[in-house]
Order: C-alpha cells, then sequence, then structure tokens
C-alpha cells in the first residue's frame, strides 16, 4: 500500500475553467479602450493580463480607465474565466502613469524621508488608488541598487545605493501594497543599478561576480520575496558571472537556479517589456516568448503589437516544453484568482494618498553643499533644463507647479524665469536643474547661471549636485507636484530641508 | 456523543466490513516458551514475579532511594519515564544506564524502560532528539505507509540511542469524534479500513527494528467525549459497531503480530454490562474479546492505573490486582510510591491466597520475560547511537511537509501585506521545551510578522486586545488547539475574522473549523511542534505549496482525502 484511494480531492484548478496557452502572454495596446480584436482573446483566455500605459494613451482619466477595464471584464466574464490581471507601472516619480490620483514622490525621495513606515504607508495608498480602478498589479518596488551615478534607467526609481537599506524599503513597499491587495514585482531582478547604459536602448552587462551580487544585487530583492511579492520582474541585462551568453530575462541559471531554487521565490515571474531593444534586437531565429518560457519566466510582457500576442499561443505550443507551460499556467492560474478583479463599485478618497504624497515630498528635501543662504525675503529663480513634456498630463509643467507654489507662497518677491536666464532683481538666485550630471550642455548652463553664487535645486537626478559641488543644493528627486510644492515651501523660508541623501555623491 | 451522524460518510468501508466475522480463535496451545525463559521463571520468587507485572514511575532526575527499592526489593519489571525525568535525550540516557545498573547489581531482569514518544501531540523526549510529526500528520501526506515507516525507524533509532526499550505507540483508536478530548491527531484517522493499515504498517515497522511496541488503547478511545483522565468515558456502540469501526485497527496489529495492546479505562457496556467497571477490570474483554475472540496472544497492559476513570471504584494497587485477575498482564502505576508498595503486596496476597492462581501468574509473567527476551532487553545491551541525528530531523521536517493540509483558502494565502500571528505557546497536549509558537516560525520567515502569544483558553480583555491589534493588520493568523474543546478560541477567532481576514492553523486536530466557520483560510497542522509548525509558516507564506490530503472526515464540512494543492 502506498497511495490511498482518495475520491474526492478538490482543487481551486479544478474548479477553474482552463486558460490557453495565450494566457501566458501579457498585453499592450493603444488607446483608451481595448481593440475588439483584444477582448474576443480576453474572451477565449488567450491573455495572460492587460499593460496600461500613459503614452499609449490608455489612461484619460478616471471614469475612462473605469469604462475600459470594466468592459474587459465583461469580455472575460462572458467567457467564464475569472478577471484577467491588470498591471501599471506606478512607482511614483518619474514613472508615474495614473495622475488622477495623488502621484507620489520617487523611491528615492522616499528613501531620503529614512521613514520605511513612511514607504509602507505610500505603498497602501497607492494600492488603494489602484484597486478601486480595478488594477491589481503595480510593477513595483524597483529594487535596483543604484550604484551607478551614470545609469540612465533607474537614478531616482531606485530607493538608494546602499544595498540593506533599498532592502528595507523594498519590503515595506511590497508590505503596503500587498497588504492593500495589489500585487508586487520587484524589479529589474536580478539588478539594473550597476548599469551604465538603458536596456530600454542596447545590452547591457554587469560585471559583478556571484560574491558581490550576493552583498549588493540580491539583498533588496530577497527582502521583497520575503515580505511576500506575489510577482518578480526579469531585467534585460546580461551577469557573465551567472550566466554567460543570456541576459536575465532568457537566463535558465538566473531564474531557475537562482531565483528558483536559491532564494525560493515562488510567485509569478514576469518580463520586462519584450519590445526593448535589448531583447527585440537580439540576433537568432528562436521566437523570444519561447525562449523566455523555456528559460523559467510565467508572463512575458509584450506591450505593443497586438498581433503578436494574439499569435504567441502558436510559438508557445511549438517551442516551449509542455511541462513548462503546465508549470507557469499554474502559477498564472494561481495569481489571476486572486489579482484579476471586477472594477469594484464605488471610489476611493485620495486625501489619504494626497497627504502621504505631500509628507513624503517635505520630508524628502535634502540639503547638500555648503549652508543656504538666507531663505524667506526676495528669490529669483532660473531653470537650466529644457522643457520636457510629460504624457501624463498633470506632471507635464513642473517648473509651471513650482512656479505656482512660490508665487502662493512669496507673491510678487519671487521672479521666475523659464528661458535659461537668471532673473534681475534682488534675493538668492536658485537654479533648478533636471539632470544635467548626465547632460554636458544642461551642466554648462548650470555653471554658468551659478556661477556668481545661488543655490542648486536638482529637481530629479541628486547627482546634479555634483556639477557645482561648491554651491549648496536642495535635492527633490522628482518632480512630481508634491516634490515641487515641498522644495517651494524650502526656498520660500517656511520649513527646512529634512531629507537625509540616501546616496553618495562621491 | 456517538458518531452514527456522519457514520455513512466517514466509514463506509469499515460499515461493510462489519459483516464479516471476526479472526478465528486461535489454537489454545500455550505459548511456546525459551529454555532462558522458562529457567528464569523457574528461579523467581512469588514476589519477584508479581514485581514483573508492575511498571512503575517515579519523580525525579536522577536514582530515588524509592525506585531502587521498588527495583531491588519489589524486583519490578520496568520503568515508565516522563518528562519530569529528564532534561534531554542525554540525561534521559544517563538515566537509564543508571536503572539498568541498579536492576543488574540486584540481580534482577534488566527492566522494562517504556515511554510515551508518539509523535506530535504526545512525545516526552524533545532536546536532543528527533521530534516528529504526529500520527495523523502522518496520515495526511501523500504516502501515509511510506511516512509511517519512515516516522517508526526515527522513532526507533532514537530510543534506542537513549536506552528506552519500549514505545508505548502506535495509537490504533479511529477518531471519529471532533469532540474527543484525548486522542484526536494521535490517532490515523477516522476511517477504520484506513487507521487499520496504516497501524498495520506500524507494528510491521516496529518489529522489522526489532523493537517493542504497543497498541493502544484497546478496544478503542477515538469516539468518546471524555478524557478517561478524568472521568470514565462511556462507549455506547453495539458489538456490530464495535466490530466495523474500533476493533478493526486492533485485528489488524493483532495478525501483524503485535507485541502488545494497552487497555482503555472507558466502559463499553455492549461488552460488559457491569456497572462502572472499565474494560481495563473486565475479564470478557480482557480475556473474553482480547485473547479468546481475537486471539492476542502478546503482552496486555493497562492504561496508566492512576487515572481518574479507575480511581472512581478502586485504589491504584486494588485495581491492579483486579486488572490481572481480568486478564492484564502488565500494570502501569504511576507515582504514588506507596501505591506501587501496596501493589506489589496485594498482588502477592492474592497469588498466596489463590485468587491469583499460579497458571495465570506464570502466564503473565513468561509473556513478559518472551518479549524480553525477543526483543533483546535480557541481553542488556547498552545504548547505541546518537539521538536526533540531523538527516532524521531533516526528514522530520520533510514529513511535516507532506501532511500540511489546506482546506479552504479566499484569496488570502500566501499571505500578503502586514500580518498579525497569535498562537498558544504550547498547543500539545504533552509539552516539551524549545518549541517555537506559530508566530515564531512565521516571523523567522517574514520578519515583518507581529506575533503573540495567547492562552488557551484567551479571556475577554485577551480577545479585545487582539482584536485591537489586528486592526492594524491585513490579515490574521491564530493558532488553534482544539477549538471545539475550547469555545473561547472560537470566540476569539470568530471576533478577528469580523474585523479581518483570518486564517486558522489548527494545531491539534482538524475539527477546528466547525467552530469557526466563516474563516478566511484554514489549514490543518496536526501538531504545534516544531517541524510542522514550520511547514505550515512556509506554506502560509507560500514558499511551499500544501500537499496534505485530510485523513478524517468532518461532519458537514469536509470529505476523507479533501485538501488542495495550490493556493
Amino acid at each position: 500500500m502506498s497511495h490511498y484511494p482518495f475520491s474526492s480531492v478538490t482543487t481551486n484548478l479544478e474548479r477553474r475553467r482552463r486558460l490557453g496557452p495565450g494566457a501566458l502572454v501579457w498585453a499592450g495596446f493603444d488607446g483608451p479602450q481595448a481593440p475588439g480584436a483584444l477582448l474576443d482573446a480576453i474572451r477565449d483566455g488567450r491573455v495572460g493580463g492587460l499593460l496600461l500605459f500613459a503614452f499609449r494613451g490608455n489612461i484619460r482619466g478616471k471614469e475612462q480607465v473605469r469604462a475600459m477595464l470594466s468592459e474587459a471584464q465583461e469580455a472575460a466574464r462572458r467567457g467564464g474565466h475569472p478577471p484577467v490581471p491588470v498591471g501599471v507601472d506606478q512607482e511614483g516619480g518619474a514613472v508615474v502613469r495614473i495622475a488622477y490620483r495623488a502621484a507620489m514622490p520617487s523611491a528615492m525621495a522616499i528613501g531620503a524621508t529614512g521613514d520605511t513606515q513612511l514607504c509602507e504607508r505610500a505603498a497602501r495608498v497607492v494600492a488603494e488608488g489602484l484597486r478601486a480602478d480595478g488594477i491589481a498589479l503595480n510593477h513595483a518596488p524597483v529594487c535596483d541598487v543604484n550604484v551607478e551615478p551614470r545609469n540612465p534607467v533607474i537614478g531616482t526609481r531606485a530607493f538608494g545605493d546602499d544595498p540593506r537599506r533599498v532592502a528595507a524599503f523594498a519590503a515595506a513597499w511590497v508590505r503596503g501594497s500587498e497588504g492593500a491587495g495589489v500585487a508586487t514585482s520587484p524589479k529589474h531582478f536580478p539588478g539594473h543599478g550597476a548599469a551604465d547604459v538603458d536596456s530600454h536602448h542596447e545590452g547591457v552587462e554587469i560585471a559583478a561576480d556571484r560574491g558581490l551580487l550576493e552583498k549588493r544585487e540580491l539583498v533588496p530583492f530577497r527582502a521583497a520575496f520575503a515580505a511576500g511579492a506575489s510577482a518578480a520582474m526579469t531585467g534585460h541585462l546580461r551577469f557573465p558571472a551567472l550566466d554567460a551568453s543570456n541576459i536575465a530575462t532568457l537566463s535558465r541559471a538566473i531564474l531557475v537556479d537562482l531565483l528558483r531554487n536559491d532564494i525560493g521565490f515562488t510567485g509569478l515571474l514576469l518580463t520586462d517589456s519584450l519590445d526593448m531593444s535589448a531583447i527585440a534586437d537580439l540576433p537568432g531565429s528562436s521566437p523570444v516568448v519561447a525562449r523566455a518560457l523555456n528559460a523559467g519566466v510565467d508572463a512575458v510582457m509584450v506591450t505593443s503589437g497586438i498581433e503578436r500576442q494574439l499569435a504567441a499561443s502558436d510559438e508557445i505550443l511549438a517551442g516551449v516544453r509542455p511541462r513548462r507551460v503546465a508549470e507557469a499556467l499554474r502559477r498564472a492560474t494561481s495569481f489571476r484568482e486572486r489579482f484579476g478583479i471586477c472594477v469594484p463599485q464605488g471610489d476611493v478618497d485620495d486625501a489619504g494618498a494626497r497627504t502621504a504624497a505631500r509628507e513624503i515630498a517635505e520630508r524628502a528635501i535634502t540639503h547638500t553643499g555648503p549652508p543656504l543662504p538666507n531663505l524667506g525675503g526676495a528669490l529669483r529663480v532660473a531653470a537650466a533644463a529644457p522643457e520636457r513634456g510629460s504624457p501624463v498630463e498633470e506632471l507635464a509643467d513642473p517648473l509651471g507647479t513650482l512656479e505656482s507654489a512660490l508665487r502662493a507662497r512669496l507673491g510678487d518677491r519671487v521672479r521666475f524665469s523659464r528661458d535659461g536666464s537668471a532673473p534681475d532683481g534682488e534675493g538668492p538666485l536658485a537654479v533648478c536643474s533636471s539632470g544635467a550630471y548626465l547632460d554636458e550642455a544642461q551642466a554648462s548652463r548650470v555653471r554658468a547661471l551659478i556661477a556668481g553664487g545661488g543655490i542648486l535645486c536638482a529637481l530629479r537626478s541628486p547627482y546634479d549636485a555634483k556639477v557645482a559641488p561648491d554651491r549648496p543644493a536642495l535635492l527633490t528627486y522628482g518632480d512630481v507636484p508634491a516634490s515641487m510644492n515641498a522644495l517651494a515651501a524650502v526656498l520660500a523660508g517656511d520649513a527646512p530641508p529634512r531629507g537625509t541623501l540616501p546616496v553618495k555623491l562621491g | 456523543m456517538r458518531r452514527r451522524a456522519f457514520l455513512a460518510g466517514a466509514a463506509g468501508a469499515a460499515v461493510a466490513a462489519a459483516c464479516a466475522p471476526l479472526a478465528a480463535p486461535p489454537p489454545s496451545a500455550p505459548p511456546s516458551t525459551s529454555p532462558r525463559v522458562r529457567d528464569l521463571l523457574s528461579g523467581m520468587s512469588v514476589g519477584a514475579k508479581v514485581g514483573q507485572l508492575m511498571s512503575v514511575a517515579f519523580h525525579g532526575r536522577v536514582i530515588t532511594p524509592a525506585i531502587e527499592a521498588m527495583i531491588r526489593d519489589r524486583r519490578v519489571g520496568g520503568v515508565i519515564l516522563f518528562k519530569e525525568n529528564f532534561d534531554d535525550a542525554a540525561s534521559v540516557r544517563r538515566l537509564v544506564v543508571d536503572l539498568q545498573r541498579v536492576a543488574r547489581e540486584a540481580g534482577t531482569v534488566p527492566l522494562f524502560v517504556s515511554i510515551d514518544q508518539e509523535g506530535g501531540a504526545v512525545v516526552r523526549i524533545g532536546r536532543g532528539a528527533t521530534v516528529l510529526p504526529g500520527q495523523m500528520a502522518l496520515a495526511a501526506t501523500p504516502d501515509p505507509a511510506a511516512s509511517v515507516r519512515r516516522a517508526v525507524a526515527i522513532t526507533v533509532r532514537d530510543l534506542r540511542a537513549i536506552g528506552v526499550n519500549w514505545n508505548l505507540a502506535p495509537v490504533a483508536d479511529v477518531n471519529d469524534e471532533p469532540r474527543n478530548p484525548v486522542i484526536q491527531n494521535r490517532s490515523f484517522g477516522s476511517d477504520a479500513a484506513r487507521v487499520a493499515d496504516l497501524v498495520r504498517v506500524a507494528v510491521s515497522a516496529y518489529a522489522e527494528n526489532t523493537f517493542l511496541c504497543c497498541a493502544k488503547h484497546f478496544p478503542g478511545h477515538g469516539s468518546t467525549t471524555v478524557d478517561s483522565h478524568t472521568g470514565l468515558p462511556e462507549i455506547d456502540a453495539d458489538l456490530a459497531e464495535l466490530r466495523a469501526v474500533e476493533l478493526v485497527p486492533f485485528q489488524a496489529a493483532i495478525a501483524a503480530d503485535v507485541p502488545a495492546i494497552m487497555s482503555a479505562h472507558i466502559r463499553i457496556p455492549a461488552l460488559d454490562p457491569t456497572p462502572d467497571l472499565p474494560v481495563t477490570l473486565s475479564a470478557a474483554v480482557m480475556t473474553g474479546l482480547l485473547r479468546e475472540t481475537l486471539g492476542f496472544r502478546g503482552i496486555t497492559v493497562t492504561d496508566d492505573l492512576e487515572m481518574a476513570a479507575l480511581r472512581r471504584t478502586a485504589t491504584e494497587a486494588e485495581s491492579g490486582v483486579r486488572a490481572v485477575i481480568a486478564g492484564a498482564d502488565y500494570l502501569l502505576f504511576r507515582f504514588d510510591e506507596s501505591a506501587q508498595a501496596e501493589g506489589h503486596r496485594r498482588l502477592a496476597d492474592a497469588s498466596a491466597d489463590g485468587t491469583l492462581p499460579v497458571a495465570r501468574l506464570n502466564a503473565s509473567v513468561t509473556r513478559l520475560l518472551e518479549a524480553k527476551s525477543r526483543f533483546g532487553i535480557l541481553d542488556g545491551a547498552a545504548p547505541a547511537g546518537t539521538p536526533g541525528a540531523a538527516d532524521d530531523r531533516a526528514a522530520a521536517l520533510e514529513l511535516a511537509r507532506g501532511s500540511i493540509t489546506l482546506l479552504r483558502n479566499a484569496a488570502v494565502l500566501p499571505l500578503r501585506g502586514r500580518v498579525l500571528a497569535l498562537a498558544p505557546p504550547d498547543p500539545d497536549i504533552a509539552v516539551i521545551e524549545d518549541q517555537p509558537t506559530l508566530g515564531a516560525a512565521l516571523a523567522a520567515i517574514r520578519p515583518d510578522v507581529a506575533a503573540r502569544s495567547i492562552t488557551l483558553r484567551p479571556t475577554s480583555s485577551e480577545i479585545a486586545g487582539a482584536v485591537a491589534a489586528a486592526r492594524d493588520a491585513d490579515v490574521v493568523v491564530v493558532g488553534t488547539a482544539d477549538a471545539n474543546v475550547n469555545p473561547e478560541q472560537a470566540t476569539l477567532v470568530n471576533a478577528l475574522q469580523a474585523v479581518r481576514p483570518t486564517v486558522v492553523v489548527s494545531l491539534r486536530s482538524p475539527y477546528d473549523i466547525l467552530a469557526t466557520p466563516n474563516v478566511a483560510a484554514y489549514a490543518c497542522a496536526y501538531t504545534g511542534r516544531e517541524p510542522s509548525v514550520r511547514a505550515a509558516c512556509e506554506v502560509l507564506a507560500g514558499m511551499r505549496k500544501p500537499a496534505g490530503r485530510l485523513p478524517v472526515a468532518i461532519p458537514g464540512a469536509y470529505a476523507l482525502g479533501a485538501g488542495m494543492n495550490d493556493f
């Protein structure tokens, strides 16, 4: 006798309608509503999840988002499937897709507060807002340790450059978001922070040995998984110490041997967008969707090209081992059971989110360099940065937000110039930069403007302070409205800078 | 009290078996006796013979004058060890070596050294030994027979290394009563045929390891609602029902040549209608049913003679004599030294005045000596090996992992967000040291978990405090221990579930869901010991998928074999 003839075994899995291999692929689309072909695929169980982006025109307002997702879930219901999960990148700071609810300051701003409780609260209120609109996966937190100041893609999206500090904040974010019912996907595994080029545009290689990875890159990921992250996202980078030939997204050594077997991650493993150049341009005939699944991912993000997304079933059937498909489908099904949600009735009050954003921003403003001049009187402000639009309307004009906030506090004692010149008049000069450290032309303008004295206001990268190290600097780590308002309060002499620098400026 | 309401679901196969005749009585030939045993017996005085019938317990961690006297002067057959006799495996071993030395120096037969090391709820040696999941947990694993064999092999390895030579296990009771206060998770389940199968596997495994075991509690303690430690439970089943349920595992044990069977202090009017007479003292049961009808030829052991079920009608010493006359071979005396001495005197008197016939006395002593011979006890071998080996501890964890049974999950597992964990520090019947609470075990995996201890019967202020703490959490985990018997636990859980999704992990019997029907998730760990608690936490945290299958039917809630394999 080895097995009892158990007769009435019931599992959730068996009660569910089966999903097809297409459900291992997540889809992005253009416009304010899901196209008909996508709705059909949702109905037929051939879509694993939906990805929303502002720049694709998916997010125009609360009512539109809710209507768009209600329609998608109605398609799932008609097909007898649970609601399809919906994911978005709502990190805070520079990566905010939905701004009709409060936009959080960046991860690095949160790191500058030094308060993990505040981080957990931020994650929670962001999650409550997302879930209220039917979105239950937030592609956050960034678990990368930003040890490379020239990193063009992570920067303020990281909590800092100290692995243990990043770990503590990442875990707090996971706890807050997951606790409010929104899945997190710590990213970009196994760590994008040491990169000095953007994997959206080209191949990136991290030359760290296993010992260094263990002490640096992997620390926040381990903490995030221990805090209960339901998903994880791979990065399109190469780690020769772990896999000599494949980027992480396509590496069994990294995704199975390291992530599953060594670290013990059991949740849903997602790829970063497969449309990024680093992966889209890979040589070789083998289809990338199949390669990623074979390497161990459970959900492949195809953010553009709906035809390609819908054709993925055949590619998977042809190129992925059946047991691997079954395993990934099991995880996809479990994940969907919990994080596929209908658009709820009613709404949440955003007041809590706005308060949290304001509090973080106020506690994040960091002063570096020589002492600040006396503030509270007249003030001149010059913008050294080029105007940069954002697809998110509410975030499109940070300088305008800053100017309004200063006017509210100082009235006509502030003179504000946005043409790259220093305004005439009295009072100290504040020079606003936005990524000058990686932009030599901007850096020259900053140096010229501040040559006669003044305060550097780094609206995005804290490394801008290195452009004019002999001048006092105020760092905001991002230019969401809450951060601009907090900066205005400091420049108007109404509040002290309270943040602590979460990275080394060197 | 009786199980009829759910017999149909729980024991269908066993009901069918009720129509089959019991095993035919064996030929009445006397047991074959080895020359060595014959020589020993012939050299014994009456005092030495009646001493052999006695097992005694004693206070203290070293040889006391009292226990030395019982060995030297009364020539007792053995000792039974309890928690208070040692700190850890190494100190038991020293004590056992000393006890056997006293026996050797007194020129008496080497001692039986027995213990209740069932695994799970009833474990006496914790520190330094391998703490195994209990029988119900083993029955819940994907391959119960292999799990039982593995657990027996580990138990034997540990006990042999410590010098204990008799384990008072396995429990052969069919637990089909959710309110049973004393058997519960110690049983292999609620289905007689499956329990019988695993009892046979366990008995065979002890035999393969040449180690003395004992099936208990004959004729079956599983359907009682009273603990015989505190009262006299009664089972009102008729003989057909007993044959269909309670007796089935004992028949299997006997068929597997079990060397010993322990009687229960319960009353079964269908077997012996004498008022207030527990089966331990009933010749109709201990001799008529067990020996003559079922054909058992091994040692019959009484349960503890100090238990309340017996003390209602007789002193410990009187009960001892009556039990032997009824058919018992080996009497478990507890700590009371005067009762032990009086028991010995009364047995000797009964032999002298013919109340206890010489042939009857000799038959019992022969059976006891035969067991000592067959299991190597007469050879006086020193303890061998190291208890609590790392491999065995790893195996215990593996067994526990196979047992965790997830019965409900309304999208709260794996645990996410802010977790509050509440659990009693000592959820098991027998307390041993160094066992983490469920909360501590969870915090070892999820460092941000807030863990609190609760009592087995939480007070209203404790409940109010827990509810207040729950408001700061996203999800609450509660470890329960017999919420049906301790209704305050159900009050706590229901109050928590009203404010936050609450996950219940039952740390004893699987029936707690009946008292907490609205919880968001429900898992059975079957035991509150380290391996099971850790394995349960791994499932709660999503590190592992649940693998266990329910080895009981939970009336009105879950069928035998229920269990989710995913979240």
